[in-house]
């Protein structure tokens, strides 16, 4: 189980980088069903949890039973799957983006408070702790490659999408300052909030999967101006209609 | 209780604790006894107590801060007090703590006391008074208690009415190993609650019906991210709320700390720093880690965790005392270190080596060193190592730049030389190594190559065979081996023949000639001196008998008996592979001493035979064979049985051969071998023993002791009976495989019989009628002579003339016999007659001449009468024939003897009938040899007696026609089983029909 773990992490982080060095090069790939295809397997794979959740809940110690059993996604921290089959399809994009850039800012506060072992020598039961730590970091690349395979997409299909500024979360959607609820409490958020991610992914390998099915996007790149409707869905009076996630995993 | 992490004022030991007990109680007594006088003061005493009395709450340390005043104190005066406090839980009346603090206090100070709790100030109300007493000899009338304060509380959490439930503390930090209490709130949640330690439910106690409390022992580091506890309520199975434990591994104190230069600029320190003790959730970061130098006052914040630099100042300072403290949230250690700078230089690696005037055996090494000072002497160790292991060491001391002459190399060959240094007046370490490695020019080969031949016996062919030089000795790489071959009976021309390495042999054609020949190897540095052997005209190897020796795992141990006291040395020669063709030649030269020596090699294997010579060598360099051996590394069972061939297949026996059966190519040494038969007999033979077969069944066993009889005979058989046998080999331990045995069938004897005795016989009659054919006319003449005519006999002129000139000759066919006269004669005359019958052509013609009728009884012997028919005619022709062809026959003799006349008797009573019938027809020409009988009387009885008693001879009272035969158309006499297809021989009852 870990070998194989640990190979289909390996898999993704290579899809990852792949997908974010192409990016990165201005090289997006023409081909809708091409992207398509690409997107459906990164969704694919990130949906399973044994890609973030798990090693989360091991380096947190909430792999027990009891723990596992209520570490379940909190209603309405993330858009459902239903909520996303209606959005038109730069919505879904923009919207998946959002939840992608907010799950990698709060990825990047939990690494920060996890000191690695590393320069005072690492004893060996901290080696699956620093096993866990580095699929954490493989996780953070693939969402990267995931978001600029979104960007590209998004390009397909004639969107104007600023990579340089990541979809933010409206103003005033960020919860209000409440006292300290713990470290266990900020654990177990963490463990729904990435319940809820993995959920999402699965709901959007879903949504892609539709994509694929429908007729009328089996062609290949379209100029901007040929999809009206998601043209017009991408106005700015709907971006306030944007679903975001509000979850989060523990700062 | 207080705890160190209060920040607290007063300490109380418990030895404090009892003696305050005691003189409390004799304060009181003395109070007591003095109430009366004192009692006018009582409105004073009140003004002695603590006021401004304040509590406040550090929970995340469970502390409770305590401050509070005294007034009325005399200005500017210090006076020493007592103050008793009270702190009780839940309710006032519920003291948990009682203690005294003293201390020296002004007039108006605030006086401030900390107390720690062990349980979690969140879990419950806390309540604390105080009162005071002073406690100075100054002032005896002041020493007194004070009333007690107001009872101050302490609440932290309200859950009252709450439906949450609360766990405290929240995310503390602790070391391991240290005990812990948590506890936790349920407010109005009446559900029963389970709490859980890293998934494993832990029990605890109520506080009240709203709090329970854990006491957790010891509590163990898990994880950086702390130690999850948990609650839930069980009827909603929801995890309600819980806590994290932050547990910290203890910090360790640095190991092997230590400072060192390399340069005199900079001291490096460095140390162990043992287990990190950061904890997730910034909760707790890494120990930090300080470098204080007491001498110059200064210190430095450590960047890592292991190692610091500290620049040295050019002020001098020799001596250094250096305190590496390091620290974390909980704890604080620290090391020292003390040295003199000069004790502790590490030179920096030696660089820039060199070599030169590298030869075949030595080389000069050079180096340079980084500069430590005019007045540093290094110590320089240099290291000469050879095929990965180290060969030479040398020390050598150094100033600025070092030089070593490398001796004792060996050409050709790749070395390593390094070099290290250290500090000659202060050893503290070596430096790194430095090195090159280098490699020696070649050099002629050292040894003379090993030689050997072999010769085929028979002819001047001559196989040399050399081992290649040893890297020691080659000293360099082998291109030719040189062979020079002289003819020692005369002079001649050297012959030269040069052999490209890496070939180890080759062959030579001498004539009958001694040659000696001369082998060496060229490297491109030279040749080595030469290997002389010689090569006698005649070999003159005799034959040697060969002898076993038993070899073991580790090769064969053998010894010889030297024959010459001149002998220069002795050669082993084997094959590592005897059954390749090429087999591997191998040899083994030991000295002239040497009588023994053990051949090894890694090419035995267990199972083969191997063969080994043992050569004397003169010192004229001649090998003489001296001995032959011959053994197994380990013998092993015969992996096959013989194929064997039946001959001689009889009904009683048949003969086994295995002759193409090879004893020498067999896994071990064959000592004979088992026979064994199967039969239907239960018995064995003579010679067998009864074996059981590993499959139980039971047969017999014949053993040949003698490997080389591959031929057995198995006798006393049975005809028509099968048999099955099995011919395996045996060793000194085991034998063949249990092979298939092989059935054969003995025959029956009659075809026995046909072919030994049948065959010869009609051979006999073929041969004997061949001759009778080749002789057919002296044996006419013999046998059977034409008859003479009557009418031209010259008794027929002598009766004309003398007696009735008209007298005519009778026809035989005209003559009716009337009378038959019966002469009774004695058998001793009888006999006699017949054995001294003569010639008719003799005087005594003109006697009556008798022909007798035999008795038909065959072993007639006896005397008695018998009949007689007189024949003129034919009396000389019967004589004649019973002459040529019948020996005298003895009376006693058995009947079969007398075959010729038997014989007779048969064509007679073939005859018979035509007599019987046309008795007088027949004419006197067609019936020369017929003579009729006439049976006197018939024999009483029935025929079986009288063949029963033939031996008796009854009275001559019957006969019978008679033939005289001639002796070659006589049957050969019958034996008792002939078949008698030609002649039949009449029974008894066949006679008298």
């Amino acid at each position: 189980m870990p070998t194989q773990t640990t190979g289909r992490t390996l898999l993704s982080l290579v899809l990852g980088l792949l997908f974010a060095s192409m990016a990165a090069m201005g090289s997006c790939p023409g081909d809708f069903h091409v992207l398509l295809g690409q997107l459906q397997k990164q969704a694919h794979a990130m949906q399973d949890p044994s890609s973030l959740l798990d090693p989360y809940m091991r380096i947190q110690g909430l792999d027990f039973p009891q723990l596992r059993e209520h570490c379940t996604e909190r209603p309405g921290a993330f858009p459902s799957e239903g909520a996303l089959r209606g959005l038109g399809r730069r919505g879904f994009l923009r919207t998946l983006d959002a939840t992608l850039g907010l799950v990698l800012r709060r990825l990047a506060a939990v690494q920060q408070q996890l000191p690695e072992a590393g320069r005072l020598g690492r004893p060996p039961a901290a080696r699956p702790r620093a096993q866990d730590l580095e699929m954490l970091k493989m996780a953070r690349l693939n969402i990267l490659g995931l978001r600029n395979n979104i960007f590209c997409m998004s390009r397909l299909l004639g969107s104007s999408w600023d990579v340089a500024e990541p979809t933010q979360a409206a103003p005033g959607t960020s919860p209000p300052p409440t006292p300290d609820p713990g470290a266990f409490q900020r654990k177990l958020e963490g463990c729904r909030f990435l319940r809820g991610y993995h959920r999402v992914l699965s709901s959007a390998g879903q949504v892609f999967g539709e994509w694929g099915k429908s007729p009328s996007q089996g062609h290949r790149h379209r100029p901007p101006r040929a999809l009206p409707e998601d043209a017009s869905r991408a106005r700015p009076s709907r971006r306030g209609r944007r679903l975001v996630p509000r979850g989060q995993l523990p700062r | 209780m207080l705890l160190r992490d209060c920040p607290v004022i007063s300490k109380r030991k418990p030895e404090s604790m009892a003696l305050f007990a005691v003189f409390q109680t004799t304060f009181l007594l003395t109070l007591l006894s003095l109430r009366t006088h004192q009692s006018e003061v009582l409105a004073e005493n009140l003004l002695l107590t603590p006021e401004a009395f304040k509590v406040s709450v550090n929970s995340a340390q469970r502390c409770l801060h305590l401050q509070w005043t005294v007034h009325n104190l005399p200005y500017n005066q210090e006076f020493k007090m007592i103050f008793q406090i009270q702190i009780s839980r839940t309710e006032t009346s519920n003291v948990i703590w009682m203690g005294n603090y003293s201390t020296t206090v002004k007039w108006n100070e605030t006086v401030h006391w900390s107390w720690e709790s062990e349980l979690p100030l969140e879990c419950a109300a806390h309540f604390v008074r105080i009162r005071s007493v002073v406690d100075d000899a100054r002032f005896p009338e002041w020493n007194f208690w004070s009333s007690w304060s107001s009872w101050q509380e302490v609440n932290v959490q309200d859950s009252t009415g709450q439906d949450t439930l609360f766990v405290f503390p929240k995310d503390k930090l602790v070391e391991e190993g240290s005990n812990v209490t948590i506890c936790y709130i349920s407010g109005n949640i009446q559900n029963d609650i389970s709490c859980y330690l890293e998934g494993e439910q832990i029990h605890g106690e109520q506080l009240d019906p709203h709090v329970s409390t854990f006491k957790l022992e010891n509590v163990p580091f898990i994880r950086k991210g702390g130690t999850n506890i948990y609650c839930e309520e069980k009827q909603r199975k929801a995890i309600s709320n819980g806590t994290v434990l932050f547990v910290s591994k203890v910090l360790e104190e640095p190991k092997d700390f230590s400072c060192e230069t390399r340069d005199f600029k900079t001291l490096i320190c460095t140390w162990d720093p043992g287990a990190n003790t950061a904890l997730d959730w910034s909760k707790q970061p890494s120990q930090s880690y300080t470098l204080f130098e007491s001498y110059s006052g200064k210190k430095k914040h450590c960047e890592e965790k292991n190692r610091c630099n500290w620049q040295i100042t050019q002020d001098s300072q020799e001596i250094y005392n250096f305190t590496l403290i390091t620290e974390n949230y909980l704890r604080k250690r620290s090391v020292n270190l003390l040295f003199n700078l000069t004790h502790r230089v590490h030179p920096m690696s030696p660089f820039s080596v060199q070599f030169e005037n590298i030869s075949a055996t030595s080389a000069v090494m050079t180096w340079k060193l980084h500069s430590l000072g005019d007045y540093f002497t290094l110590l320089c160790q240099v290291e000469l190592h050879g095929e990965g292991k180290m060969i030479q060491q040398h020390n050598v001391s150094v100033k600025a730049n070092g030089k070593y002459l490398l001796n004792e190399l060996e050409p050709n060959t790749e070395y390593v030389a390094q070099v290290h240094c250290a500090d000659d007046n202060h050893f503290w370490k070596w430096s790194e190594w430095s090195g090159r490695d280098f490699t020696t020019p070649e050099a002629a080969p050292s040894e003379a190559p090993d030689v050997w031949r072999t010769m085929k016996s028979g002819s001047h062919n001559v196989t040399l065979f050399w081992k290649p030089l040893s890297k020691f000795h080659a000293n360099g790489k082998i291109l030719f081996y040189n062979v020079a071959v002289e003819n020692l009976d005369k002079p001649s021309r050297l012959e030269h023949r040069s052999i490209p390495a890496p070939a180890n042999s080759t062959e030579l054609t001498l004539d009958g000639c001694s040659y000696q020949i001369r082998v060496t190897a060229s490297n491109s540095a030279g040749a080595s001196p030469a290997a002389v052997i010689v090569v006698p005209a005649a070999p003159g190897n005799k034959e040697v008998e060969e002898e076993i020796i038993e070899g073991t795992e580790d090769g064969f141990s053998m010894s010889w008996k030297p024959q010459s006291g001149d002998v220069m040395g002795y050669v082993v020669e084997w094959c590592d592979r005897p059954q390749d063709p090429l087999c591997d030649f191998q040899w083994k030269k030991l000295g002239p001493n040497t009588t023994s020596t053990v051949i090894s090699s890694d090419a035995f294997r267990p199972g083969v035979r191997y063969n080994f010579r043992i050569y004397e060598l003169s010192t004229k360099r001649i090998a003489h064979l001296l001995e032959r051996k011959t053994g197994y590394t380990r013998e092993l069972a015969p992996s096959d049985n013989p194929h064997v061939v039946t001959n001689n297949l009889t009904s009683h026996s048949f003969t086994l051969s295995w002759k193409n059966y090879s004893t020498k190519s067999q896994p071990a040494f064959i000592r004979g071998y088992h026979v064994y038969l199967k039969s239907k007999e239960e018995q064995c033979q003579p010679g067998a023993e009864k074996a059981v077969l590993p499959d139980d069944t039971v047969c017999c066993q014949y053993k040949i002791d003698n490997p080389e009889q591959k031929t057995f005979t198995v006798e006393n058989l049975k005809p028509e009976s099968f048999y099955e046998f099995l011919v395996t080999p045996h060793t000194s331990f085991s034998e063949g495989p249990s092979g298939t045995f092989t059935k054969v069938r003995t025959p029956d004897e009659y075809p026995y019989m046909l072919v030994h005795v049948i065959v010869p016989v009609v051979i006999c009659v073929v041969l004997l009628v061949c001759g009778c054919l080749l002789k057919s006319q002296w044996m006419k003449d013999k046998c059977y002579p034409d008859i003479p005519d009557p009418y031209k006999s010259s008794v027929l002129s002598l009766i004309k003339s003398k007696e009735n000139p008209h007298r005519t000759i009778m026809s035989i066919s005209d003559c009716i016999p009337d009378a038959i006269e019966v002469v009774n004669k004695q058998e001793g005359s009888k006999i006699q007659s017949l054995g001294t019958r003569k010639s008719l052509t003799e005087p005594e013609l003109t006697k009556l001449s008798y022909l007798y009728l035999l008795p038909t009884e065959k072993n007639y012997s006896g005397p008695g009468p018998c009949i007689c028919f007189e024949n003129y005619t034919y009396n000389q022709a019967a004589s004649d024939c019973a002459s040529c062809g019948h020996a005298p026959v003895s009376p006693e003799a058995p009947p079969s003897q007398w075959g010729l006349l038997t014989s007779s008797e048969n064509l007679l009573k073939a005859l018979e009938k035509n007599y019987m019938n046309s008795l007088g027809e027949i004419p006197a020409g067609e019936t020369t040899l017929n003579y009729v009988s006439q049976l006197a009387s018939p024999m009483s009885g029935d025929k079986d007696s009288l063949s029963t008693n033939a031996l008796v001879p009854p009275p001559c009272s019957e006969y019978k026609m008679q033939m005289a035969v001639p002796l070659c158309l006589a049957s050969p006499p019958p034996t008792e089983n002939s078949d008698l297809s030609s002649i039949t021989l009449l029974g008894p009852s066949e006679h008298y029909r």
